[in-house]
């Protein structure tokens, strides 16, 4: 049974959405914890875009290659980013950009399938969630 | 409304200053007790910080480094700081993922994100952003009407909550590249003009009005430096010692 960890807001949409898309699931409420502050943000997407993360930084490189060159962003480069890189990208997001994505998923349910993938975005914040309040930070 | 920091020089545990990476260093060899092996007995120096947390060891090494004379002002020693933390977060997070996310679980997330043209967008510009950030380009080569699928990214901005909305308000600053509030402000006012423009184009281009623009022209030098401006574009971004990471004489990236 799926897990949703949502905050207050994020619960309100939800249960507005239709029984068609809705499965039975178990609810957490996410208290999101202290977000990022911008200062905090700005040294992840460095830390992101630097040469510890060589896969992330190439596609950065063709991401700002195309705008350079005026040309439209290729939806397909989403395929680039190698699986291991994932969690890297989704911590350059942040707790604050991660919620946009519950947020618009909350707005475009089109099936039970979808969520699963509610479940599962919502699982990568709470795990940002614990890592932001990490005990191994001092 | 409170300021938005804006990106200064790039820093990471790559591109440290050399008095900042030896004092790192020294304070990983001390906490760690290598003194015998020293840093040969890591690969990396990044795989030093990674150690430190692990043993959960980091509050040791920040001592040692505010204690430490060698950085010249105490803005270096919480740049460091604040890196530090966020290597460790990093840390934390990327153990946490490996071990309670399912492939299953993170193809449902993929598969959600490649469907939604308007998180494809966030995600591509979230990734230019932080190259912006990090001194790779400079700011102002993001408008909101180069950026796929505008229209319905302004809309689900528009009605995002509050934390959305300031995250996302966040990046327009930064990719507008503005220096102070002022200057933020109206790159986010001018960003707002060319989002008005943008729904109305593709009004127009609903209606069968609107007549195609001609590409921007590259830039006549490296094509990772754009030097024709653009919205409050910051000079280039050079490194530690002076030099112009994209001067066509290193090459380097």
């Amino acid at each position: 049974m799926p897990t949703l960890y949502l905050t207050t807001q994020e619960l309100q949409s939800y249960e507005a959405l239709g029984d068609d898309v809705k499965v039975e699931c178990l609810i957490e409420e996410e208290s999101c914890g202290t977000l990022e502050t911008d200062e905090e943000l700005v040294v992840r997407l460095r830390l992101v875009a630097s040469d510890s993360h060589p896969e992330v930084r190439e596609i950065i490189f063709v991401i700002l290659e195309a705008l350079q060159q005026g040309n439209e962003l290729d939806p397909n480069l989403l395929d680039r980013i190698p699986h291991a890189s994932l969690p890297v990208v989704f911590f350059g997001m942040g707790v604050r950009g991660m919620s946009a994505f519950v947020e618009l998923i909350l707005t475009d349910m089109q099936g039970a399938e979808d969520i699963e993938s509610l479940a599962a975005l919502t699982k990568v914040r709470h795990l940002l969630v614990s890592a932001n309040a990490s005990p191994l930070v001092a | 409304m409170s300021e938005i920091p804006q990106p200064q020089q790039a820093l990471s545990l790559d591109t440290l200053p050399e008095k900042s990476r030896a004092a790192l260093m020294k304070a990983v060899i001390d906490t760690l007790d290598l003194q015998e092996e020293g840093m040969g007995a890591l690969p990396t120096l990044r795989a030093g910080i990674r150690e430190v947390a692990a043993q959960q060891k980091l509050g040791e090494v920040v001592t040692i480094l505010e204690n430490d004379t060698a950085f010249e002002n105490r803005e270096d020693f919480e740049s460091l700081r604040d890196l530090l933390r966020q290597e460790v977060i990093l840390f934390d997070f990327e153990r946490q993922y490996a071990a309670e996310m399912t492939p299953e679980e993170e193809s449902s997330v993929m598969r959600f994100l490649k469907r939604n043209k308007v998180a494809i967008a966030v995600v591509l510009v979230a990734l230019a952003t932080g190259g912006i950030v990090a001194g790779l380009h400079s700011a102002g080569i993001i408008t909101l009407t180069r950026l796929p699928f505008t229209e319905p990214v302004q809309a689900f901005f528009a009605s995002a909550s509050d934390t959305v909305q300031e995250w996302w308000g966040s990046l327009q600053s930064w990719w507008a590249g503005g220096g102070d509030v002022a200057a933020t402000d109206a790159a986010k006012s001018e960003a707002g003009q060319l989002a008005e423009e943008a729904v109305s184009d593709a009004q127009r281009a609903y209606d069968g009005d609107i007549v195609s623009e001609a590409p921007l022209s590259p830039s006549p030098s490296d094509k990772f430096y754009d030097s024709s401006g653009g919205i409050n574009a910051d000079p280039p971004a050079k490194l530690d010692n002076g030099t112009d990471p994209f001067s066509l004489d290193d090459g380097s990236k």
